[in-house]
């Protein structure tokens, strides 16, 4: 007996004694002034801009900018540039704004940005994508010339494209212009920011971005005090953010759509009918209620641009049904349609990082089974690789479908017949010369209105298929609290992140 | 009488040098199997197509145009010189990439079987005191538990508990300890359960031995007896155990890590299997291969000297 009482004595006491020790650990760290900390589910993979998405992620990090950039309402507003004229169809004066410095001291010059700009568009296939190969001359201190490989009316969005980030190569690593600038940085996990002195109203706050591989995790972590501000909480962890006074949860919507990709290119989905059966079908208030957020769409671009259409056609199973009668496939005796023998059966994909797509698929399977078309769920990590393979029948995509504020990124790039991302592979004249009238338009209202008539075009042969914009949501500490989250993910951490 | 050492002692470097040549090797293959080509899928992280002299002069840069066997020379080439490459994503030595995150990884791993090995070991002997007891149910349940509940499960629970709920720890942002507790909390609750029942077994065989008999006779207790004589033979029966754990502790110590963000290796691994990065892969599975061949060396050699009948009857 004496014996088992040391031994649970010694079990409890080591127990005891080691979270004490952690907890006084805690208690002592606590005392110490802390940055400000951003938990989300994704971080720079490097600090080159020129490298993959890298350029968007120090860009939303507050750590580089633009020469233009888009604000919270929609507008392509200037950033480090103070303005652009066109010269000529393929040429365009850009002006810098004066006074600018890297985060290393080093004035923001014609010279600095051409240099830099030139190396994105040398490196990275990006850059190419709305008017293909740039050239930046410096003419002057503050003055530098742009040359387009193609005519463009809008050249301030295509330089406020991600691409575009301008970085200063440095002894001691990339200098950049933003509001934050890099102390510290652990591949795929933490990046440490301190105010950039140079900015034009330095911060008052040092920053740590640290990143979750899970969104529960980030949750957790957010309700457990330890982040300032908790990015894109999943929605079934929302209850446990809001029931906490201490912390708030602010919900706002973003300028991604949820897409459905159809491929025009399978037997089946040629049939423009059969298509357009599935659009009809489709109830995408349905779909809110499922995801628990976000705003029913039938429109390739959010609400919140101009260009962004409201209407969402209400469902219609009947036309729908009519449709794949007149298309040739009729009920078979299991309600699934057949056609010469073959059952109307699709695949339905979807991808984990985005884990609202996943939750649509059960209600997109159930709604198209009501006009008898069978769907088999799946999902893949690598969604892009798929897209790019064809070996889907739909697809779920997520997309900010205009992150320069303009329209035109979307249809170059996934509706034209040679978009790099057609993953519909669909070929129609009528959009190509839609997609080449945009690229041209000069007057924003003229360029409001081709993007609609794209809408209605897209609508119409449903190579695509809106269904919804989402809302996210970000959980803030009472530091934060005054925090208005806007932009998506472009931009989170801003100059005006500061806490009181 | 002196050759036959130095014989012997030749032949295990030999056969040492053919292992990691073989590990090495398997690594590397291993990795290059994979299914998806690492500059399509850097391509396509920039969104667009890139056009075949854009892909054929990064799989240039990359020296991914050499002949397999050419590549794997240079790889071996470059470890000998301590340079491991360079990561395909980040563009900085893999070496220092790793060396950077593996302590945390290390100390996860470790910290968690050391944990789980001593408490599991007092849990075994408190079951052994009380056959019907607390100890002897909770053993039990921790062993059921760990079969059949999900790793992450427990990991999300223990964050929930320690860091939400208790306040005990800021897994993200506290001290060095801080953050790695609760992974380690994890990766000792799978680890104690098979630790205490183990010794529970071992404890319950010692107790019909003859020696064992021989300590009751000579007037200790059977609790003092079970402390004072068996202690060898539950380590000897714990280092067998401890093999198979060690597989656990690297699938485990992965688990917890994404689970607190903690920046060991789990998370860059993930990334570098999603961008198929070459280099860092293959030098994780080496790193994996040595690890788990040098604590089962370990193991095997404690095993010898505190029990050496095994290596006799050989």
């Amino acid at each position: 007996m004496q014996d088992l009482s040391i031994s649970r004595r010694a079990l409890f006491a080591s127990a005891t004694s080691f979270m004490a020790g952690i907890a006084a650990l805690s208690r002592s760290t606590l005392a110490q002034q802390r940055p400000l900390i951003i938990g989300q589910t994704f971080i720079a993979g490097g600090l080159d801009v020129a490298e993959g998405s890298a350029g968007w992620a120090m860009v939303s990090h507050g750590v580089a900018e633009n020469l233009f950039t888009v604000d919270r309402y929609g507008h392509v507003v200037p950033q480090l540039a103070s303005s652009a004229s066109r010269d000529g169809d393929m040429a365009w004066s850009v002006t810098l704004s004066p006074g600018r410095r890297f985060s290393d001291g080093t004035p923001v010059t014609a010279s600095e940005v051409s240099a830099a700009l030139s190396r994105n568009v040398e490196r990275n296939p990006a850059t190419r994508a709305s008017v293909g190969r740039l050239q930046f001359i410096p003419i002057d201190d503050l003055t530098m010339r742009v040359i387009t490989e193609r005519p463009t009316p809008v050249l301030k969005s295509v330089l406020a494209e991600w691409g575009f980030a301008v970085a200063r190569a440095g002894s001691s690593g990339p200098a950049f212009t933003g509001p934050f600038r890099v102390v510290s940085f652990e591949t795929g996990s933490r990046l440490a920011l301190e105010p950039n002195p140079h900015w034009q109203r330095p911060s008052s706050h040092s920053v740590t971005i640290v990143r979750f591989q899970d969104g529960q995790s980030l949750a957790l972590a957010f309700r457990s005090g330890e982040i300032d501000l908790a990015f894109n909480l999943p929605v079934e962890s929302l209850g446990m953010g809001r029931a906490d006074g201490l912390r708030t949860v602010k919900t706002f919507p973003v300028a991604y759509q949820y897409l459905a990709i159809l491929n025009t290119r399978r037997t089946v989905l040629s049939d423009e009918r059969v298509r357009r059966a599935i659009s009809m079908t489709i109830d995408r208030a349905q779909i809110v209620q499922a995801i628990r957020g976000g705003k029913p769409s039938a429109s390739l671009w959010a609400s919140i641009f101009p260009f962004g259409d409201v209407s969402v056609s209400p469902t219609d199973r009947r036309g729908a049904a009519m449709l794949l009668d007149e298309a040739g496939w009729v009920p078979g005796s299991d309600g699934v349609r057949t056609k010469n023998g073959v059952r109307l059966s699709i695949s339905l994909w979807a991808y984990p990082q985005r884990p609202d797509l996943a939750t649509m698929q059960p209600v997109l399977r159930s709604q198209l089974a009501a006009i008898g078309i069978a769907v088999e769920t799946r999902m893949t990590e690598q969604a892009t690789t798929l897209a790019r393979s064809g070996d889907f029948d739909i697809l779920l995509w997520a997309q900010h479908t205009a992150p320069a504020g303009d329209p035109a990124f979307f249809p170059g790039l996934f509706l034209a017949s040679d978009g790099g991302n057609n993953f519909a592979g669909w070929h129609d004249g009528a959009m190509d010369r839609l997609v080449a009238a945009l690229r041209n338009a000069v007057r924003p209202d003229e360029r409001v209105a081709i993007a609609r008539q794209i809408d209605a075009r897209t609508r119409e042969a449903a190579p695509v298929i809106p269904l919804v914009t989402p809302e996210w949501h970000v959980g803030l500490s009472q530091r934060l609290a005054s925090y208005e989250p806007w932009g998506s993910d472009y931009y989170i951490v801003r100059g005006d992140l500061t806490a009181p | 009488m002196e050759t036959l050492p130095h014989a012997m002692r030749g032949r295990r470097f030999l056969e040492g040098v053919a292992f990691l040549f073989l590990v090495l090797a398997a690594a590397f293959l291993f990795v290059r199997m994979l299914p998806g080509d690492p500059v399509d899928i850097r391509l396509q992280s920039s969104m667009v197509a890139g056009d075949e002299a854009t892909a054929a002069v990064m799989r240039s840069t990359l020296g991914l145009d050499q002949p397999l066997w050419l590549q794997f020379v240079d790889w071996i080439g470059g470890l000998s010189r301590l340079d491991g490459g360079r990561s395909l994503a980040s563009d900085r030595p893999v070496l220092a990439e790793l060396a950077a995150r593996l302590p945390w990884s290390f100390a996860i791993g470790n910290g968690g079987l050391l944990l789980g090995v001593t408490f599991g070991t007092l849990l075994g002997y408190a079951s052994c005191f009380h056959r019907h007891g607390i100890a002897s149910a909770f053993s039990r349940m921790l062993v059921i538990a760990s079969q059949s509940i999900p790793s992450f499960a427990v990991a999300f629970l223990v964050f929930w508990l320690v860091a939400v709920e208790l306040q005990w720890i800021r897994p993200v942002f506290g001290s060095p300890i801080e953050r790695i507790a609760g992974p380690i909390l994890v990766v000792a609750l799978f680890a104690t359960g098979p630790f205490a029942r183990v010794t529970f077994g071992t404890l319950v065989a010692v107790q019909s031995s003859s020696w064992f008999m021989t300590a009751l006779a000579k007037g200790l207790s059977r609790k003092r007896a079970m402390i004072a004589h068996g202690g060898r033979s539950v380590v000897v029966a714990n280092a067998a155990v401890l093999v198979p754990e060690l597989g656990w502790a690297v699938g485990g110590t992965a688990v917890s890590e994404i689970v607190f963000g903690v920046s060991g290796l789990s998370a860059y691994i993930v990334e570098a299997a999603a961008s198929r990065d070459y280099a860092v892969l293959q030098l994780y599975l080496v790193a994996i291969f040595v690890w788990l061949g040098t604590a089962h060396g370990c193991i095997t050699a404690l095993r010898s000297r505190i029990d050496p009948r095994p290596e006799v009857r050989r």
